[in-house]
């Protein structure tokens, strides 16, 4: 049968139709609850239930949520989690049960344990490919640059993800650009991680529950970007009782504190971090350097209260700013975001979630006086509406359902003048509007007990809203006229169908394969040009002028445990196309013009490789190891002359090695070394004069490349005894161990003391960088 | 552009951290040699010179190869001239003025082949008066030196692109391009130009300082915002990625050709 894009919704159904239909024959009853944590009431995310008798089981979901429907009859369940002891319940099951289970982190209950190896297959046993799911206890173990543990670096040492120079924040995953993932803070999108340039990002790991990055086979309730997403769940707050974490490190402090509002009913959660570099520079001799601001923070709020068996709400907010500036000048920016959610379980079977998001990302310029004073301000806000459906049909099938709507508010930058001496008008861009609309559906069925798939369907739909100005161009990228739409004027509508579509099949008792095809649909993007990450983002929409950029993706992998399961490993090979990608013409100018849709230049782009992943979860050495070979290149009109050129992030080879290792009770090591073949670059082949400038002659696009870059990290952790129940740990730690000078950039050009001559310098930005962390927690 | 860039590099400083040092590297270039053309026309009375090298290996470290025994002519559409090789790669007409509104067409015969580059010419405001003024942004190291200060109408009708180039004592100070200050009028056009400080502070009492506003075409601005973007304006965290500077010259051959109108005024600081 040929398979088009049409009938699968049908063939959605009809499978959905076969498993309801399997499951009418027996008389059947439903286990469901939430499974915690014991010591802090937090909801585990993924925790397995297994049956016994059935070799079957069921997973929880986002909440903790779980539910699984059996026949009458006599059970034993096993719940477990990574890290936790597991506990076994015999249940006698003749009517529906509600079983909520409390688990506690490794020997630290002393309730009846049964060990089991099952829930430590999840990575073999779980249809989703392509994904890693990262504790912050596991983040935490890495070495980081001045000791500020950070989700985001972490995220880069797995396979699939590569950077774009040392210090950056944005990550590239398989072959897709920094503005193709999709990054969530409870359900709300982060526009910009990156505080200072991008050497951290804005993730307070003391606020951080649980970080799963989906590479491929993307399920069908995320969309919206190309190429990742990178969902963050927050902590929700200790249920149990006060508690709290602190920590004073090289350039920033922490703080955290965690409570019941109602003891087992509802917590809150604060968490906050300020770097001071600007503590130090008031101390400075030069006064310029004292009126200087030079600093960031983190503040993540939230609580969760529950109203009854039933229902639970919960409200989260993120507010992180940068501000570097000086008497004269100014530059910050910042994200805020806020989602308040309500869970709802209509019946043992079918979980919901209502969420309501706002999300906003803006950046400010300025010079306060004088006759060149100016501000200059930029935003994007997002108003969002979300509804998701669990349903837990039957032990073979689980079904996703949901919609989502946002209202986006683009407001790519506008400067004028200010004061009365100012010589400047207003110039920029006015906002543009535009509405985004999701539904989904998708189900998890176990079609033989060997035989796993996850299929699914998104429709996606996409509208540029008045009040708006569309310049129209010609051939040559002049704009010839504008088009103003009126407040309200739909102007533009585009729609796609995302199939979602993965397979698992079981081979043996501890290894399998996995399968997926997913496309996905992405209608906004961020007009940047540079290779660092700069505060100077621009957000803008597809429209009459801009396409959206749509991707599809395969991968297959084998996956395989040794040890008992001590050691995973797995190899993945994916392939992506990408349609309707965007560059810039040579030398584009991006900020603050109102035509920048004619500095674009679109084409496709093609990414395929292959990751290695080793992975050790037990014993007293962990860590992994990911290699990843491949390419990704773009065809973009104009540029290159017409032919494929490699992306800047185009990596032949990225080898990521993570170790750690615990010696005792007072001492942890930690070790990391990243190896990476230099990032592509455009270099000079020749050179010419003209008015008393000598200028470079450039060959092809990225044909060149930096020196491989490779660094060790270390790191040391002490953690001495408690002291009236506060434990204080001492971390150490070294960046760039062996002080290697990695290549940030190659910068070319005129020597200013010798006439004549042109020279090569390499910029590298981080030598030896030691660090010292003091943690507590109580 | 400049103050933010200067942020960030502060930051990093703060941080202790971003060093550069000379790195070897072999580029394996051998593009072979194109024609580089430098040509500018304008108002003014006084000889025209239009001068041809050639690229060169990107690390040759020596002046420019001249391009030598071509015929060159410059037409106004109503009368051609031919310029003389006065000098190796210089070629020159002892007194040559052309008009705005005109389009002047460039032609070089070399090494057998042809190339080709037109011109128009942009008309220039007037300069109400030259002032001068204490440098007001401390560029200078003492910060004691002086800067001209402009007053004049920016004409609404038209899309205006500027070259600004400083005069010491009459001799011309901004000699490189490396030295013309230039902008377009976004975010100033129709403006009353009400005494903005223009131009490097070079002066001190006594001196006479004098400033010349220059029209250009759009398509010269992008070429020496390219050339800046190419090689002064490089390394900062907002590079655009490299790419060749555009000629205004067929052919493949590089470089410019460009017609200006030049409007000058001259003050003495007090």
């Amino acid at each position: 049968m040929k398979l088009t894009l049409k009938k699968i919704p049908i063939l959605c159904f009809c499978l959905l139709l076969l498993g309801t239909a399997w499951s009418m024959a027996q008389e059947k009853f439903t286990i469901s609850g939430h499974i915690r944590d014991a010591d802090n009431g937090e909801a585990l995310i993924g925790a397995t239930v297994y049956v016994g008798e059935l070799e079957s089981g069921a997973v929880s979901n986002l909440y903790g949520f779980y539910s699984i429907t059996l026949p009458a009859g006599d059970y034993s369940l096993n719940y477990s989690y990574v890290g936790y002891d597991s506990q076994a319940f015999a249940v006698k099951l003749t009517k529906d049960e509600q079983v909520d289970v409390e688990l506690g982190l490794k020997g630290t209950l002393l309730t009846q344990v049964v060990v089991t190896a099952e829930s430590e297959k999840e990575n073999l046993e779980t249809v989703e490919m392509s994904n890693t799911k990262m504790s912050v206890e596991t983040i935490s173990k890495i070495p980081a640059l001045m000791g500020e543990v950070d989700i985001i670096k972490a995220i880069q040492l797995l396979p699939g993800v590569q950077t774009a120079g040392e210090g950056t924040s944005g990550f590239y995953v398989r072959g897709g650009a920094v503005d193709q993932n999709l990054i969530l803070l409870d359900e709300a999108p982060v526009y910009n991680a990156a505080h200072l340039m991008g050497f951290f990002s804005v993730f307070n790991p003391d606020a951080v529950k649980d970080v799963k990055l989906y590479k491929g086979g993307i399920p069908a309730e995320y969309g919206g970007r190309l190429s990742s997403v990178l969902d963050i769940r927050m902590k929700e707050g200790n249920s149990k009782r006060f508690a709290g974490s602190a920590g004073i490190g090289t350039i920033s402090s922490r703080l955290t504190l965690e409570a019941p509002i109602v003891k087992d009913k509802g917590s809150f959660l604060v968490s906050g971090r300020r770097t001071y570099a600007d503590v130090f520079t008031i101390f400075s001799k030069d006064s310029t350097v004292r009126d200087s601001q030079l600093y960031f923070y983190d503040l993540n709020l939230k609580a969760n209260y529950k109203l009854g068996e039933k229902d639970r709400i919960y409200a989260s907010g993120y507010f992180g700013r940068d501000v570097f500036g000086d008497s004269d000048f100014k530059i910050s920016w910042g994200n805020a975001t806020g989602s308040v959610r309500w869970n709802h379980v209509y019946n043992k079977k079918l979980f919901s979630n209502f969420t309501a998001i706002y999300s906003n990302f803006d950046y400010f310029l300025g010079e306060p006086e004088g006759s060149t004073a100016f501000e200059w301000k930029s935003n994007i806000r997002d108003w969002t509406g979300k509804m998701d459906f669990n349903y837990f049909a039957n032990t073979r099938n689980t079904l996703r359902f949901g919609l989502i709507s946002t209202v986006h508010k683009f407001n790519p930058g506008k400067a004028r003048g200010v004061g009365d001496e100012t010589i400047f008008n207003e110039l920029g861009t006015n906002p543009t509007h535009a509405l985004e609309h999701a539904v989904y559906l998708s189900n998890e069925t176990k079609i033989t007990p060997l035989l796993t798939a996850q299929y699914g369907l998104r429709v996606t739909g996409f509208q540029n809203i008045g009040p708006g100005t569309v310049y129209n161009f010609d051939a040559q990228y002049e704009a010839i006229d504008s088009t103003v739409y009126k407040k309200g004027d739909i102007y533009q509508t585009y729609g796609s169908l995302e199939p979602r579509i993965g397979l698992r099949y079981t081979l043996s008792d501890n290894s399998s394969i996995k399968a997926s095809y997913n496309r996905t649909t992405q209608y906004l993007q961020l007009a940047s040009n540079s290779t660092s990450s700069s505060p100077l983002d621009i957000w803008f929409p597809a429209s009459p002028n801009v396409k959206p950029q749509r991707a599809d993706q395969w991968a297959m992998g084998y996956f395989r445990n040794f040890q008992d399961n001590a050691i995973e490993t797995s190899v993945e090979v994916y392939y992506k196309n990408m349609h309707d990608q965007i560059d810039f013409r040579d030398h584009a100018e991006l900020l603050l013009n109102p035509e920048l849709e004619g500095e674009l230049r679109t084409g496709k782009g093609r990414a395929y490789g292959m990751e290695l992943l080793v992975k050790k979860q037990k014993g007293k050495l962990t860590g992994w190891i990911g290699y990843t070979l491949s390419r990704t290149e773009k065809k973009i009109e104009t540029i290159n002359n017409d032919n494929w050129y490699p992306a800047k992030y185009d990596k032949t080879h990225d080898l990521s090695i993570v170790a750690s290792y615990e010696l005792n009770d007072r001492w942890d090591f930690g070790m990391t070394w990243i190896y990476g073949t230099g990032s592509a670059v455009t270099m000079p082949t020749g050179r010419f004069e003209y008015a008393g400038m000598i200028a470079p002659v450039y060959s092809d696009r990225n044909d060149r490349r930096l020196p491989a870059y490779h660094r060790m990290d270390f790191s040391a952790t002490l953690h001495p005894k408690k002291v009236r129940k506060i434990s204080g740990d001492w971390v150490f730690s070294i960046f760039n161990g062996y002080n290697r000078k990695n290549a940030f950039s190659i910068l070319f050009s005129e020597d200013p003391d010798n006439a004549n001559v042109t020279r090569a310098q390499k910029t590298y930005l981080f030598p030896i960088i030691p660090s010292v962390t003091k943690n507590f927690k109580f | 552009m400049k103050t933010l860039r200067n942020i960030c590099i502060a930051f990093a400083l703060i941080l202790g951290v971003g060093c550069t040092e000379p790195i070897e590297l072999d580029l394996n270039d051998s593009e072979g040699q194109r024609l580089v053309v430098e040509g500018w026309i304008t108002n003014q009375p006084g000889p025209k010179q239009i001068r041809l090298t050639l690229t060169s290996d990107y690390f040759a470290n020596q002046p420019a190869p001249l391009a030598t025994g071509a015929n060159v002519t410059i037409s106004d559409g109503e009368s051609e001239v031919i310029l003389e090789e006065t000098e190796d790669g210089l070629y020159e007409i002892s007194d040559y003025a052309g008009s705005p509104g005109k389009t002047y067409l460039l032609s070089i015969d070399y090494d057998g082949a042809l190339y080709e580059a037109s011109a128009y010419m942009h008309p220039i405001t007037t300069i109400d008066s030259l002032s001068y003024d204490l440098d007001p942004y401390g560029e200078s190291e003492d910060g004691d030196k002086y800067v001209t200060v402009l007053y004049c109408q920016e004409p609404e009708a038209t899309l205006d692109h500027y070259i600004f180039r400083n005069y010491k004592n009459g001799i011309l100070e901004s000699d490189t391009l490396s030295e013309w200050e230039f902008t377009n009028d976004d975010g100033a056009n129709g403006s009353y130009i009400d005494g903005v400080p223009i131009g490097y502070p070079i002066y001190e009492p006594g001196d006479t300082a004098g400033l010349e506003i220059i029209s250009t075409s759009e398509e010269h601005y992008e070429f020496i915002i390219a050339m800046f973007l190419e090689t002064e304006w490089r390394g900062s965290p907002f590079d655009t990625p490299p790419a060749n500077i555009p000629s205004n010259v067929s052919n493949g051959a590089l470089g410019f050709f460009s017609a200006s109108a030049i409007e000058r005024a001259e003050v003495v600081i007090e």
